[in-house]
């Protein structure tokens, strides 16, 4: 187990370049240099002041340069400075990471405890009422985008009700919205998956064989099925946790949160490129180590794979 | 398999109405699946809701040049941000029966003009993701070897990119490039969107491939001497179809999806050229002022994302009744 | 009074396409400590029989719609779920036909054998492991000691039945409903684990029944051997004698597929043409009678009862009316199947009608 873990973990490497060498040449595949009129917003600097800033940051050198140098930097654990603010890129993500972490944390727990009971008791009593609702609520987390969701519940909750804040995220009543809706299409995913996987454990063999051994349905339920059925689960935690990551640029985005996610939308429009690679090899690698958590975690549960490793 | 058993000199249709009882009717399987899929109530409205979005898309240039709609991109800035024909505000109008925008436009005509953009996002790139993936995911799984380990090296790389932010990044930066410019930013969406997508379905087909290939039928194909490449076509394509079609079925709402939020973020459509995405990006602006313009089309594109979810949920539970998801 | 007595067994499946008349009116008896036999084809009700016995039929769409089952006198069909529940692993315990699938692949066989202990005999932790591995040592699985905390797919299928075996032990039931318990398995395991249920029904006085489309297994293990078809019984005899004289058309076809060592090499197999019949509508009079050679004009009429035949022992019933001695019936009483085989008429007649039913079964 501890040898397949560090193999993993050294295979992140050459996927981490790769990341890098993509990000990094598109990044600079685009027209025009991040100090331009259109990037700065429409205040324009003197040229003279433009050309001496690219000289500065070694824009205008030729682009496997640029990379190249980007890299020894990167081996010394210096991302540069944000072109927008000047400060170190370090410090900006620092800023931003804590708040995304927490919106990010309490959105995965919401969407955990509602959709795994909500998915039990739906398989359990399948073709009823609760059933019929959650699959219902569940098409509707799944299919509608969450910025439209945000933008009704926007609607609905802060302009004509007033009653939560959506703007920023200065307060516990700011977080609720965020938090809600960014769960939304985790919950809905959550919630199908958790209902098929247990269906599917109920029909198995072996549940015959638990009822003929006189055991009671409950005991059946929680020991033989759930044990079975939450294995499949563990796994979309992991996809789960990159649709977390892509949704909070979005809710950032809409309810003007200052996390990473806002910060990455900026810094591509305005070709902040420190702050585009830092961002992007960021949330690469948190995804990375996701999926290896659930594979992990999946080896842990299923002592099939357990016994293979 | 029989249904009825029969005597000497008597028909099984004989023998059923002797018996008064209803033969069961033989299917093919595609067929089978088609009843199936009739069946279900939500799948048919979707069904319906899909093809009426694709009739609109289709003529809505000849239904605006007869006059019954207004040119989507004529601003008339006197009649801007007119309130729809049901509300009670003073600013109405009735030429602009769902309001205007900002810029004086006709919300209705954008709305419908824009289903073109939609239709467009959701089915090119799909076929184009339908084309390679399948094709590279049957090479892969059928021959194995080298061709199999570089596939399976990329699809890590690329599912180390979460798609949505690989998008943005191909969006944001190839935007204002020469590729960007064509067709108002269409072709860039197409590219950007069938590149994220197509290793999902890939690496499905070579799933399928690789557990079809040992069932008995392809071996028996073998042993009569096919080629591999008939063995593949005849054969093993055939038998992937169900799942593939059902990830076909959710990858057109999924790219219309995308869409909408580039567009949203205003990486996506080049304006003035209307979109759904691009249309709750301008009224997001005035969102204090009236919500009607961000509101409708963000109804539409919930409408249209339901219709192609209850219709793809309908094929999955068609093709294949025991997936139950 | 028998150990188990099955009166007039109804078990209808209620589908889309009609109701399903798996079991159509069983009736039978098991004594304590013996072997009997339930024999048939696929689809003939015999799997249906003994889930319905421990009330183990899924309520939709299934229900037992008629009879009664008394077991040591109380009826089962009658009992509370408590009391269906306690009886269930304790007095009467079954085994199943594919062992892969039987057991839960995420607890150590430990642990799913101690389940029953714990429940029915009341035993703590340490007394219920003690006594799986004696059960495990029982069953002949080497290793006891160290194998008792593996999982399931840590064994073989031959191991893994003998596991099952063990669980259904485990708490000394009077009755086990073995179904299909080799067919998942190759021959030579097979073998094993006849030998098996063989000793253990001997040494703990178990009854047993063993439900099997296969007649070897069978003719080495039962006292008693039942033929279903259809849902219904046709035949009941001791084994010996269904082997020696058999008194219905459907048992001489059985018999007479199985391919002998000592046949000519010119000889050819004899199947049973034709297919078993639609449980929703099936034919009216005797149920074999589409695919039976000797049948005569009031087999398709009504449907004979299963009752005693002449020229057989005493407690041999069959339900055919050509071996029965009733008025309109008798005319197979004295025919010996090895070396008549029908009416070779009605045989062509028969290979038509089944060409005929799988050409219209393919269009579409």
């Amino acid at each position: 187990m501890l040898k397949y873990t560090i193999r993993r973990l050294l295979l992140l490497i050459p996927t981490m370049f790769f990341v890098a060498v993509i990000v990094f040449f598109l990044a600079h595949a685009a027209p025009g240099s991040p100090f331009d009129a259109k990037a700065l917003g429409d205040r324009s600097l003197p040229l003279a002041t433009i050309e001496r800033l690219e000289r500065l940051y070694g824009v205008n050198k030729p682009v496997t340069e640029q990379f190249v140098l980007y890299l020894s930097n990167v081996a010394r654990f210096e991302f540069g400075n944000s072109f927008q603010s000047g400060r170190a890129v370090t410090d900006v993500i620092g800023d931003g990471f804590p708040v995304s972490a927490q919106l990010g944390v309490q959105a995965l727990l919401v969407a955990l405890a509602l959709a795994l009971p909500l998915g039990v008791v739906s398989a359990l009593k399948q073709n009823t009422m609760i059933d019929y609702g959650s699959l219902f609520f569940a098409t509707i987390g799944t299919t509608i985008p969450s910025f439209v969701i945000g933008i009704f519940a926007i609607y609905l909750f802060g302009v004509t009700f007033h009653v939560f804040p959506f703007v920023g995220w200065s307060t516990p009543m700011h977080w609720v919205l965020p938090t809600v809706i960014l769960a939304l299409g985790p919950m809905a995913f959550l919630t199908r998956i958790t209902r098929a996987s247990m269906l599917e454990a109920i029909r198995q063999d072996y549940v015959r064989t638990a009822r003929a051994k006189g055991l009671r349905e409950q005991v059946v339920i929680v020991t033989h099925v759930m044990k079975n059925a939450m294995i499949p689960i563990a796994t979309i935690v992991g996809p789960a946790t990159a649709g977390l990551i892509t949704g909070s640029i979005i809710i950032e985005g809409l309810f003007s949160i200052p996390g990473i996610g806002r910060l990455f939308l900026q810094s591509i429009l305005r070709r902040d490129y420190p702050l585009i690679m830092a961002t992007y090899l960021l949330y690469a690698l948190l995804i990375s180590l996701a999926n290896l958590t659930v594979d992990l975690v999946y080896g842990m549960l299923d002592p099939r794979i357990k016994m293979a490793k | 398999m029989a249904t009825i058993t029969t005597t000497p000199g008597k028909t099984a249709a004989d023998r059923a109405s002797e018996l008064n009882v209803l033969v069961r009717k033989q299917r093919s399987l595609w067929q089978d699946a088609w009843y199936r899929l009739i069946r279900n109530k939500a799948a048919v409205v979707g069904m319906i809701v899909v093809v009426l979005f694709m009739l609109v898309a289709i003529t809505i240039p000849f239904l605006t040049q007869a006059g019954l709609f207004k040119d989507p991109l004529l601003q008339d800035t006197p009649n801007q941000l007119m309130e729809p024909f049901w509300t009670n505000s003073k600013y109405k109008n009735i030429n602009y029966p769902l309001g205007s925008d900002q810029l004086g436009r006709d919300i209705l005509s954008r709305l419908l003009w824009s289903t073109q953009i939609s239709m467009l996002v959701g089915f090119v790139p799909v076929s184009i993701i339908f084309l390679m993936g399948v094709t590279i995911g049957l090479v892969a799984g059928y021959y194995g070897g080298w061709v199999d380990n570089i596939l399976m090296r990329i699809t890590d790389v690329i599912y180390a990119f979460p798609d949505l932010l690989f998008l943005f990044i191909i969006m944001a930066t190839l935007r204002n490039t020469a590729i960007g410019d064509i067709q108002g930013g269409l072709l860039l969406i197409f590219v950007a969107i069938a590149i994220v997508n197509w290793v999902g379905l890939a690496r499905l087909v070579r799933g399928q491939v690789l557990s079809l290939k040992e069932r008995e039928f392809v071996e028996a194909a073998r042993a009569i001497g096919a080629p591999a490449r008939r063995i593949m076509a005849r054969h093993v394509f055939p038998n992937l179809l169900a799942p593939v079609i059902v990830s076909v079925a959710f990858g057109i709402p999924n790219a219309m999806l995308a869409e909408a939020v580039l567009s949203f973020y205003g990486i996506g459509i080049k304006p003035p050229t209307p979109s759904w995405g691009v249309m709750i990006n301008e009224g997001f602006t005035v969102f204090s002022t009236t919500a009607w313009p961000v509101l409708m089309p963000a109804m539409l594109i919930s409408i249209v994302m339901l219709a192609f979810t209850f219709l793809g949920d309908g094929l999955r539970d068609a093709l294949d009744p025991r997936m139950k998801l | 009074m028998s150990l188990l007595e099955v009166n007039d067994l109804k078990t209808q499946f209620f589908t889309r396409d009609g109701v399903v008349r798996a079991v159509d009116g069983v009736t039978f008896q098991v004594e304590a400590g013996e072997t009997l036999g339930i024999v048939g084809e696929s689809g003939c009700g015999k799997s249906v029989t003994a889930l319905s016995l421990m009330r183990l039929i899924p309520q939709p769409p299934g229900k037992i719609v008629n009879g009664s089952i008394l077991f040591d006198g109380q009826d089962i069909l009658k009992m509370d779920d408590d009391d269906v529940r306690g009886i269930r692993g304790n007095n009467i315990a079954m085994i199943f036909q594919d062992p892969m699938t039987s057991l839960n692949p995420v607890l150590t066989i430990s642990r799913q054998i101690s389940e029953a202990l714990e429940l029915h005999l009341k035993m703590d932790k340490g007394e219920a492991r003690k006594r799986t591995i004696e059960l495990l040592e029982l069953v002949g699985i080497p290793s006891a000691k160290k194998r008792v905390d593996d999982y399931p797919h840590q064994f073989s299928g031959g191991m893994r039945q003998r596991v099952m075996i063990a669980m259904a032990l485990s708490c000394n039931p009077k009755l086990i409903l073995a179904d299909e318990p080799t067919t998942a398995l190759d021959v030579t395991i097979q073998a094993q684990i006849l030998d098996l249920l063989k000793n253990l029904a001997r040494e703990f006085r178990t009854a047993f029944i063993l439900i099997t489309h296969d007649l070897g297994v069978v003719a080495g293990m039962t006292q008693r051997i039942h033929v279903m078809y259809a849902g219904r019984i046709v035949e009941k005899a001791d084994t010996s004698e269904l082997f020696a004289n058999p008194k219905m058309p459907y048992t001489w076809g059985l018999l007479r597929s199985i391919p002998r060592l000592d046949e000519s090499r010119k000889a050819k197999l004899l199947p049973i043409e034709g297919l078993p019949p639609d449980l929703i509508a099936p034919p009216p009079g005797c149920k074999f009678e589409p695919r039976c050679q000797y049948r005569r004009d009031i087999c398709r009429e009504k449907e004979p009862e299963l009752t005693t035949v002449p020229n057989a022992k005493p407690d041999h019933e069959a339900r055919c009316f050509g071996t029965q001695n009733v008025p309109g019936g008798g005319w197979l009483i004295d025919t010996d199947f090895r070396r008549e085989i029908g009416d070779t008429r009605v045989l062509e007649a028969i290979k038509q009608e089944a060409a005929s039913e799988t050409t219209a079964a393919d269009t579409p």
